[in-house]
């Protein structure tokens, strides 16, 4: 059942709020799930929570589009008088006292927060691992990582331990998880959804996005968490999209903010302004797992078959991105981290914090040592622009690209690996996050048992067309 | 070198491993970019300016949590020793 009609249930009043949280809450107390090490706190007040929107649907009062449905929040998004503690001993015992936009609007409409997730120290880790409070299993195999650094959100998505799970993404966060786990993982157009309230990585890059079992649900949430926010000043008004009523809200510039869905098969869209109908697939023949390569290859020339697209072999330049996001991520994680000094919350960062947040935070301090002014970072901006160029020479040629989310499969959870071979985990999802464009990773079938995970990438703005080209898959 | 990922207390012996480590793999990274090819960019709004509206108001809940996150606590006054965070 997805989310839509689970939704519609309760409003119904043949599911109600309260037998939605137990069934959960019973599931996320047994042993077996306690191992997994998904939850990190959970919310007391879920019963009470969803005792009266029980009450509501029975006065026949107005509730929201998500009544009822439960979720559960990365450790790094604020949720007012919940531990937000980023999975680390830095923030340990930190209680947020006020909530994420993206709370807010999933609380205007009713949906009821379950807990606080396990994940990555300060979302610094692409396996899961990293976490202070020791690392998050793999539901589908509880000897593998789950991904990172949203690997909580995931994880619980995949142990249907909530109905949606609510992630952020820097250059691959909720991807990733999402492919080693086998559900879907959204990551917004940078702007598209509020970054209020969430404790940055990496302003620049940052984006909050959802996990769920299909993109139909992840349209779902996304619809209502995307939008202006006076609290976050990337996000912009005329960029809105109202997605359930398939038009845009404001007045696009530029041919952004459109709803697209045109490529081939039928669309229910009023605007069609897509009409190519060719699919770019990336070549990362150098950089990953030729069985992931061959199924993503296999995969997509089964649907173009079927839906009647074209396919086009273009070229992305990975290996430029994986090098300018880590030199942008250092610089902006050490900046943003001079708050954490133990005066005012929490204890001081660089006597707390684990190997790899103060690898980001001793790296980032030495790149912007004045004397290499000009260098690293500024190098990286440069970069940036290329990539962002080579995006925008492809979408004049393709309506969208898709490439493997992740280059490799699921390593077991403490094998030791290279810091490099780490770091290339995010090769095939660091394009997209520094051109700012959405992208989403959608579950596609097995190799060796293990989950693998195809990305699709869209210009900015047309989740619209994401969505579909994901459904069809 | 290669390790395993888990969280683990760091030593300082350990932290000057990963200053020479992060420098090196940084230099490694910027060396490649030097060699692209680009104009460093800009991205400027059309419109899209925020409405400045009432501001955001805290309530005395969040005056309760604030005071109640922070390791030292006088009356009503968190104690940000000057200098402090040094230690």
């Amino acid at each position: 059942m997805n989310l839509k009609s689970k939704a519609k249930q309760i409003s119904a009043g043949k599911l109600s709020a309260v037998e939605n949280v137990l069934a959960f809450s019973k599931k996320i107390a047994t042993p077996k799930t306690k191992d997994l090490n998904i939850f990190l706190k959970l919310n007391e007040n879920a019963i009470s929570q969803a005792k009266a929107i029980d009450k509501r649907i029975k006065e026949k009062g107005d509730v929201g589009r998500l009544a009822g449905l439960c979720f559960a929040v990365k450790s790094n998004i604020s949720v007012k008088g919940l531990e937000t503690n980023c999975a680390s001993k830095v923030l340990e015992g930190y209680i947020s006292p006020y909530n994420a936009t993206v709370i807010n609007k999933l609380i205007a409409e009713d949906a009821i927060i379950l807990g606080m997730l396990n994940m990555d120290e300060f979302a610094s880790g692409a396996s899961g691992e990293t976490s202070a409070f020791g690392p998050t299993k793999n539901p589908r195999n509880p000897e593998l990582i789950p991904g990172g650094s949203s690997s909580g959100s995931a994880a619980a998505v995949a142990a249907e331990l909530c109905d949606f799970a609510i992630g952020s993404d820097t250059g691959g966060s909720i991807r990733n998880p999402a492919s080693h786990c086998g559900v879907v993982g959204l990551k917004p157009t940078y702007g598209a959804v509020s970054r209020y309230g969430l404790i940055d990585l990496s302003m620049s890059l940052d984006c909050v996005g959802t996990l769920t079992k299909s993109p139909e649900d992840a349209k779902l949430i996304f619809n209502i968490i995307q939008g202006q926010d006076n609290f976050d000043q990337t996000t912009n008004s005329n960029q809105t999209l109202d997605l359930i009523n398939q038009r845009t809200i404001g007045s696009p510039t530029s041919g952004r903010g459109r709803a697209t869905a045109s490529l081939g098969g039928e669309s229910n869209s009023k605007e069609k302004i897509t009409k190519r109908g060719i699919i770019g697939l990336v070549d990362v023949s150098k950089f990953c797992d030729k069985e992931i390569a061959d199924l993503i290859k296999t995969k997509t020339e089964e649907i173009a078959k079927k839906k009647g697209w074209k396919i086009k072999k273009v070229n992305l330049p990975l290996d430029i991105s994986i090098q300018t996001y880590y030199i942008l991520v250092y610089t902006e994680f050490f900046s943003t981290t001079r708050k954490f000094e133990g005066r005012r919350f929490g204890k001081k960062i660089e006597s707390s914090a684990g190997p790899e947040v103060l690898r980001r935070i001793i790296g980032g301090s030495e790149i912007t040592k004045a004397e290499h002014d000009g260098r690293y970072y500024k190098e990286a901006l440069r970069a940036r622009a290329f990539i962002k160029e080579q995006f925008n020479k492809l979408f004049k040629e393709v309506d969208a690209i898709i490439l493997p989310t992740v280059p490799k499969t699921a390593h077991k959870i403490g094998e030791a690996i290279s810091i490099k071979d780490m770091y290339n985990y995010d090769i095939t999802t660091t394009p997209a996050s520094i051109a700012g464009i959405p992208a989403i990773s959608v579950p596609i079938g097995k190799i060796n048992e293990k989950e693998v995970g195809l990305q699709i990438n869209t210009p900015h703005f047309q989740e619209e067309l994401m969505f579909k080209l994901a459904s069809d898959f | 070198m290669t390790q395993n990922s888990l969280w683990h207390e760091v030593s300082e012996k350990e932290k000057e491993e990963i200053r020479k480590e992060s420098k090196k793999l940084l230099n490694e990274f910027a060396s490649k970019l030097e060699k692209v090819k680009a104009k460093e960019s800009h991205f400027q709004r059309e419109d899209g300016q925020r409405e400045e509206g009432d501001g955001w108001k805290t309530d005395e809940e969040f005056r309760t949590h604030m005071l109640n996150n922070a390791p030292f606590v006088e009356d009503d006054s968190i104690v940000a020793e000057k200098g402090g965070w040094k230690k």
